[in-house]
């Protein structure tokens, strides 16, 4: 029983790992350039910012739910 | 250089110190009436809570032993700062309950010594991106780092040896990496705290006869920052420590803003009969304990869980720095 719930959570660090690396590589492929100033544009420069604060953002949020549905949906689902 | 033998006498300093120690520590704890109930025992009990400070005198002297072929006094000094510097604030609040707002800011001063040495380099590798240049805002991630990692290892010393067991694999990770990178200095230094810690937990493991305190758990997550830093193994740290970050990250997020976990209305884990059952109330705190403790635990099974956990993430940490840094320029 422990060991399934274990393993339940070990899943979900996984899962949180991939959005990790997706959302790090996403931001700084968005960010880098604006930081590095590489992008000519005042304009695309803001969209970029602002599209990785989203990333950011969403990331975050993403990750709550998960661990929300992960808490009530997969691991307490018996009780 | 630090050479292994350098690297070896510490990691032997840093064990026998805090072996000699702990009982000191112990008396220092009761002579000042520094004890904290283990909540999660059948009938609670008084434990000393100041261990931390023997992992912290044992763990320096050890340092000390490493770097000192270095002849680089900025880097000593950096984690001599940094790390007093947490111990101290930890100290603080092992007598006094910080405001949550001000512990973060002034966790972060922990990490002043880092940025004012210069001994960082603002140049983080992310996983296949490679190498990035921060110039300017990487001494703010530095002292946002000390703030966040210091918290989440303060955050998970929530039963018997779950602060150590949980450290140690991150520390091993980072070891790991060191060595691979030749980076001799914080090898050294991850070695001598999982000594140091190993001989800590012959005492803090279930049933606990002493405690970290805060004293133990913010100078753990300085020293660890500090090696992220300096050896420039940020991302590794950031994944070999998710399961601290992450109950710190949920705790934040479910109250709704930097506040104490223990001011919370609605406690995250119910302890019946010496079993810890997780409280299923929307409003309580979203904890990895909680999420451990969802179908009833013993204690000891839950820190054997959390461990595992901790081992799990310290294996994806090395997968990441293996497979997707190493090689992406």
């Amino acid at each position: 029983m422990i060991m399934r719930i274990t393993l339940y959570v070990i899943v979900l660090v996984t899962v949180v790992w991939v959005l990790f690396l997706a959302a790090s590589a996403t931001i700084s492929f968005l960010v880098l350039p604006v930081i590095n100033n590489e992008v000519s544009s005042a304009a695309v420069s803001i969209v970029r910012v602002i599209l990785g604060v989203a990333v950011f953002g969403l990331w975050v949020y993403v990750w709550q739910r998960i661990a929300e549905l992960w808490l009530y949906r997969v691991l307490a689902r018996r009780r | 250089m630090t050479s292994l033998t350098a690297i070896a006498t510490g990691v032997l300093i840093g064990a026998a110190l805090t072996a000699a120690l702990l009982p000191v520590s112990k008396q220092i704890s009761r002579r000042l009436g520094c004890t904290g109930l283990d909540a999660h025992k059948e009938k609670p009990y008084p434990v000393p809570k100041l261990g931390g400070l023997a992992v912290a005198a044992g763990s320096i002297a050890g340092f000390m032993a490493v770097l000192q072929g270095q002849q680089n006094v900025p880097l000593a000094a950096a984690l001599l700062g940094c790390c007093l510097t947490a111990a101290a604030i930890g100290l603080l609040e092992d007598f006094r309950e910080l405001n949550p707002v001000l512990k973060p800011a002034l966790i972060a001063l922990a990490g002043v010594p880092v940025v004012v040495a210069g001994v960082y380099t603002p140049n983080p590798q992310i996983p296949f991106v490679g190498t990035t240049r921060l110039t300017i805002i990487y001494p703010l991630l530095v002292l946002a780092g000390f703030a966040v990692v210091c918290n989440a290892v303060n955050s998970i010393d929530v039963l018997n040896g779950s602060m150590a067991y949980t450290s140690i694999p991150p520390l091993l990770a980072l070891a790991t990496v060191a060595y691979v990178e030749g980076k001799a200095a914080v090898l050294g230094i991850s070695l001598v705290l999982t000594a140091s810690l190993a001989v800590f937990l012959t005492q803090n493991k279930y049933p606990a006869r002493v405690f970290a305190g805060n004293v133990g758990s913010l100078f753990v997550g300085a020293t660890i920052t500090y090696v992220a830093v300096v050896g420039r193994m940020e991302v590794v740290a950031i994944v070999a420590m998710m399961p601290q970050i992450m109950n710190e990250f949920h705790i934040i997020y479910s109250l709704r803003g930097l506040k104490s976990a223990k001011t919370a209305v609605v406690r995250p884990v119910i302890v019946e009969g010496g079993v810890l059952r997780a409280n299923l109330e929307k409003r309580a705190p979203l904890t990895l304990l909680r999420m451990f403790s969802v179908e009833g635990v013993s204690e000891k099974t839950a820190v054997n869980s959390m461990a595992v956990l901790s081992i799990y993430s310290s294996i994806l940490s090395l997968v990441t720095y293996f497979f997707f840094m190493r090689g992406v320029v």
